[in-house]
């Protein structure tokens, strides 16, 4: 069932095509990331869905409804964009002014539990750190116990320990077929945690689809290791590396070198006939974040 | 039950600023103590400047306080966040309206107050509820008048803005020396302005003489005119914001 349907959507900002004919659906219980370079439209596309704005053209549908609709408010939630909170009341006045809007919610207790909120309970939202206000935030995303939970950045300004403890929540809610709408900088996130990309660039659809799918696409291959021989010089490694059939691009860190192949057995064979002194070798998928780069450059090729 | 909850919240953070309590709240006692009291010789005179320091307070609530929140809430990523809320659209302006009219409350209180520590005021029991109608309907155009400006400015200019207009509409109004004591251009001015029209309508209370048709049509037609102007620079930032 589709819960978050763009058809045709194009916007405008400020003399701008920020959304140019965007087409796609988010269906119930998807983990949907949003990726894109900064002015793709990511944040737009946010706004429309939460209903903050209005397609110039085009149709926006949450649960088949108009997203302004009370009833999609209900049961659609978010964190406050800029995590934002009224500075001179506390965390505990802050979510509880916040749960009052829902019928069915989670309990204030419970959030304190799961977001570790116990020790800035009383304290002014104004003297939150970042991370700390990034937990409130997402504290009151999901007072609501929403159906649709859309997140920008959740992560952003976390410690290791709190962004580990998020993305359990984040997969919880996930297996309980919450869908998630996620935007965020961090690619190893998106790889962790999402079914599904969309890759956005001057407010079109770049890429569609899974994870893998993604890394299926530029399927390059890393080759890494590292030269013992330090006498040969740096100019002649790389022209060596390059020379091999294969070979897409190398990349060099003091001794250690990153060659980018798209077949790493025939690339192995070839480089053996003739091999440069070196140790540590290994081989590689390439991550999200170099897939995605690789299909950036791809697209405008 | 989400009125109350806001227009709680709304009072709270206020409350918690002293700034706010004492430019808004306690400045009119304060101007009461220095401008009044020197001047009030006679019951009748400390009742007419007792009448004139409580509206200076109702406008500085309700012209100041709207104008300055609603300039810097419309800017704010907590106001965008309050619309993804399941609330309905008068929620807010009405706990805004709410909290008006308890800072008002506790402004003109704070006046009457001294006014009882300091002069001799013989004001009948039944004048009072006309005064207090009279502050709370003639205070409804400056209402207005401060969302007009908080819709229409942008929040880093508001507060000069809502001064600029605040102080010298009380001054010229006759809020803070009566009328025939301001300078002969800004007498001539007076009649025509929304504050001295309301202090009229606040000192025939007082004085339980007839009301002059001038000032509550005058008052009317300005109300009219700030609804006007508040809806229209409403849609306009809507309409480009949203």
């Amino acid at each position: 069932m589709k819960q978050i349907e763009f058809i045709d959507v194009s916007k405008n900002l400020s003399g701008r095509l920020i959304l140019n004919s965007l087409n796609f659906a988010v269906s119930r219980g998807e983990f949907f990331s949003l990726l894109g370079p900064n002015g793709a439209g990511k944040s737009t596309v946010m706004n429309l869905t939460l209903g903050l704005r209005r397609p110039d053209s085009g149709k926006i549908q949450v649960f088949g409804m108009n997203p302004r609709e009370k009833k999609v408010k209900l049961k659609m939630t978010c964190t406050p964009q800029d995590l934002s909170f009224p500075l001179l009341l506390t965390v505990l006045e802050t979510l509880s002014l916040v749960a009052s809007h829902y019928a069915e919610k989670k309990s204030i207790e419970e959030l304190i539990e799961l977001l570790d909120l116990k020790e800035i309970l009383y304290r002014k939202t104004g003297g939150l750190s970042g991370g700390e206000k990034r937990r409130l935030g997402l504290a009151c995303a999901l007072i609501g116990n929403p159906e649709i939970l859309i997140l920008d950045e959740p992560t952003t300004g976390m410690d290791i320990e709190s962004r580990q403890r998020l993305w359990g929540i984040l997969k919880t809610l996930s297996a309980q077929k919450t869908t998630i709408l996620l935007t965020t900088h961090y690619l190893e996130e998106v790889e962790e945690l999402s079914s599904r990309v969309l890759m956005l660039d001057h407010g079109k659809t770049l890429f569609d689809g899974s994870v893998q799918q993604i890394k299926s696409k530029v399927s390059y291959r890393k080759v890494i290791l590292k030269i013992v021989d330090l006498a040969v010089p740096r100019a002649k490694t790389l022209e060596h590396f390059q020379k091999l059939a294969g070979t897409h691009r190398v990349e060099d860190r003091d001794t250690l070198w990153t060659i980018w192949t798209l077949n790493s057995d025939l690339w192995l064979e070839e480089f053996f006939q003739d091999p440069l002194p070196f140790k540590d070798l290994i081989v590689e998928e390439s991550s999200l974040e170099e897939a995605f780069l690789e299909f950036q450059k791809n697209a405008y090729r | 039950m989400l009125i109350v909850r806001h227009t709680y919240f709304r009072i709270l953070e206020m409350l918690r600023q002293p700034s706010y309590l004492v430019s808004t709240v306690l400045f009119p006692s304060l101007f009461f103590w220095f401008f009044a009291i020197p001047n009030a010789t006679d019951p009748g005179r400390a009742q007419l400047l007792m009448g004139s320091f409580a509206a200076f307070g109702v406008i500085g609530v309700v012209l100041f306080q709207f104008s300055v929140l609603i300039a810097n809430e419309k800017s704010s990523p907590w106001n965008s966040y309050l619309r993804t809320l399941p609330i309905p659209a008068h929620v807010s302006f009405v706990s805004l309206l709410i909290s008006g009219i308890f800072f008002s409350v506790m402004t003109v209180g704070g006046v009457l107050i001294t006014t009882h520590l300091s002069v001799t005021v013989a004001l009948p029991g039944e004048r009072w509820l006309p005064f207090f109608c009279a502050l709370f309907l003639g205070g409804l155009p400056f209402a207005f008048f401060g969302f007009f400006l908080g819709f229409a400015a942008r929040s880093r200019n508001i507060l000069p803005i809502a001064n600029l207009v605040y102080l010298p509409l009380s001054f010229a109004g006759g809020l803070w020396i009566p009328p025939h004591g301001l300078p002969k251009i800004v007498q001539d001015i007076s009649p025509y302005l929304p504050s001295r029209m309301f202090a009229e309508i606040v000192w025939a209370t007082l004085a339980a003489s007839e009301l002059k048709s001038q000032n509550i049509f005058g008052l009317l037609g300005y109300l009219i005119l700030f609804i006007f102007l508040s809806v229209y620079f409403f849609k306009r930032d809507e309409g480009q914001k949203f």
